[in-house]
């Protein structure tokens, strides 16, 4: 499956139209120019012998080269960028869950009809928003108007903190740079609220399901008639059992959030990968999207595998 | 599954149908409703909402409300181009893999669970690459996205009803494949259909705008919600924010009508599936 994977991008990359090397040197480039960087790029051998060094490439951790900027490896710009969208995305997901669960939760709970439509709305609702719209309105209202925020960026120049992990907030706080941190964690509350509210909408149709198939099983009418508090019921009965389902449908949901993670970051020109894959877009830089694509590949099938054995972690029943 | 309170399946399906109405009214009555054309300069640039012009103009002097209206056209046409190639191509190759079984079904299913490994809008961004801009070339991107959600449902209905006494007693008096599955298995598979074909217009159009926001689908001067939004986004820090919020405000009424529909919908259609 990975094989297939890996296949289709190679297939999708390589019907690109337009001539990289011409659009890299410029058409002012001698036509000896041009064979020497087809050359350097291996773009002049035929495709299948082009395929078979790109899969034996990737199993040794090799993407090639970037078709621009002095033919930097790939694999270095993709590690330059990662963080950014690992940071994103994570506490993205965090508000998502919470926000979301919240609400998905509570919709149930009340067993009031009114409060289970209003959940199932705000479902609806938050994910219906185009996510750099958002991403402009909340600039507008909050950095244009109040100046609260930053409009774009990760961090002000010269502030970031010495690389450990590439997750500003870690590194800053390991250094026990907390200028650093609080200039971070200010660049980041609007990307992450948006890209978090838009997922939340996900987490609150989830939570809902999971949570409704919960609350009428048998043990947690049997705890209710033993007396237990509503607290210890929601607690140790609902709260654990709904959160189960929960887990492989965050590993799917995984695949849209770094799909989310592209159109933040080019609304708020994040410096991660997928506002990388839209600079190089316009560069037509082959080797370098092509990189990114897989990459954004193997990480979900990664993600998926993860989930999979915390489930069995999690669910004693289920064993592989 | 709690039950849905009385009504409220319905009163998505007429709120949503409403909005969805609404906008096929505006895309096709377009030119009835603004005496300007979305493509050509019609007065002083950056113009601020007034009554000539309700949503004001943009940088090159364009009428941002006949853009806005325009732009339902824009859309509306690529999304339901693309959904209907996604369903049909889905559909059939969901019947024939669930159908079959055997090798078929083995390639098609790799090759569809295979796509589910990127995100969405990542694949529509790699085939849009491929393909180039355009109206036609972003519909088929967006096409290629979601053959494969028709597709494994389909696939799945298939697979139990192939095994059903009426499909096999219709075997028995030797009725041809085909017909077996245009006329005994496709007709049970109509109200699902219907629902995640509803549902999944709401993907699409965000797909589409994101493509068209990126630069990939369609380009100005088309009026198009999604690349409105990318070229009113360069004048916002200097607070012109009539640019910006029209077009984004339109794509999110559409994507919200669509949704209620699509939810109201699997209410009533589908009582017994809950939703993925």
């Amino acid at each position: 499956m990975l094989l297939i994977v890996l296949t289709i991008v190679f297939l999708v990359v390589r019907v690109l139209p337009g001539d990289p090397v011409l659009a890299v040197l410029g058409p002012k480039a001698t036509p000896e120019e041009r064979e020497r960087m087809r050359e350097q790029l291996g773009l002049d051998k035929p495709l299948h012998v082009q395929y078979f060094a790109y899969l034996a490439g990737i199993f040794s951790g090799d993407m090639g080269r970037s078709m621009i900027f002095g033919l930097r490896p790939v694999v270095y710009e993709i590690w330059d960028r990662f963080p950014a969208t690992l940071e994103l995305s994570i506490i993205a997901s965090i508000i998502a869950a919470i926000l979301g669960l919240t609400v998905g939760s509570l919709g149930v709970l009340s067993k009031k009809p009114q409060a289970d439509v209003g959940s199932r709305l705000y479902g609806i609702i938050s994910y219906s928003f185009f996510i750099p719209w958002l991403g402009i309105m909340l600039q507008i209202v909050l950095s244009v108007w109040f100046r609260l925020f930053p409009i774009s960026g990760r961090i002000d120049p010269m502030m970031a903190p010495t690389r450990i992990t590439g997750l500003y907030l870690i590194d800053s706080l390991l250094t026990t740079n907390l200028q650093a941190l609080a200039n971070a964690s200010w660049h980041l509350f609007l990307p992450s609220l948006t890209l978090g509210i838009v997922m939340s909408g996900i987490y609150a149709k989830l939570g809902r399901t999971s949570f409704s198939e919960v609350i009428v099983q048998d043990h947690v009418l049997a705890a209710r008639s033993r007396g237990l508090k509503e607290g210890t019921i929601f607690r140790d009965h609902i709260l654990r059992n709904a959160l189960v389902p929960l887990l492989t449908m965050m590993g799917l949901q995984f695949a849209l959030l770094l799909g989310g993670t592209v159109l933040t970051e080019t609304a708020f020109s994040w410096p991660g990968m997928g506002y990388l894959i839209y600079e190089r877009i316009l560069y037509r830089d082959y080797n370098t999207i092509q990189g990114i694509l897989v990459f954004f590949a193997l990480l979900v099938v990664f993600v998926n595998i993860i989930i999979d054995i915390i489930y069995a972690y999690v669910d004693p029943r289920i064993r592989f | 599954m709690i039950p849905i309170p009385r009504g409220s399946a319905q009163y998505f399906v007429y709120s949503g149908g409403a909005l969805v109405a609404a906008a096929v009214a505006i895309a096709l009555l377009a030119p009835f409703l603004t005496r300007f054309d979305p493509t050509v300069t019609v007065d002083s640039v950056l113009l601020p909402p007034s009554l000539v012009h309700p949503f004001g103009t943009n940088n090159l002097g364009y009428d941002m409300y006949s853009r806005a209206l325009y732009g339902a056209r824009v859309v509306l046409y690529i999304v339901f181009l693309s959904t209907s190639l996604s369903m049909v191509a889905g559909v059939a190759l969901g019947l024939v893999s669930g159908y079959f079984g055997g090798y078929r079904d083995r390639i098609l299913t790799i090759i569809m669970d295979s796509t589910y490994s990127f995100p969405d809008i990542v694949l529509a961004i790699a085939v849009s690459i491929a393909l180039g801009p355009g109206i036609y070339n972003a519909a088929a991107a967006i096409a290629v996205v979601y053959i494969p959600t028709y597709f494994r449902m389909v696939r799945g209905q298939a697979l139990t009803i192939r095994e059903q006494n009426y499909v096999l007693a219709a075997r028995m008096m030797g009725a041809k494949a085909y017909d077996i599955m245009i006329r005994y298995v496709l007709p049970t598979l109509v109200p699902v259909v219907v629902t995640v074909f509803t549902l999944n217009v709401t993907d699409a159009i965000l797909t589409e705008a994101a493509l068209s926001y990126l630069g990939l689908g369609v380009v100005p001067p088309t009026p198009d919600w999604g690349s409105d939004l990318r070229s009113g986004q360069v004048y916002l820090p200097s607070g012109y924010w009539w640019l910006v919020t029209i077009p984004g405000a339109m794509i999110m009424l559409l994507t919200i009508g669509f949704s209620l529909l699509g939810e109201g919908l699997s209410d009533l259609l589908n009582p017994r599936i809950s939703r993925k």
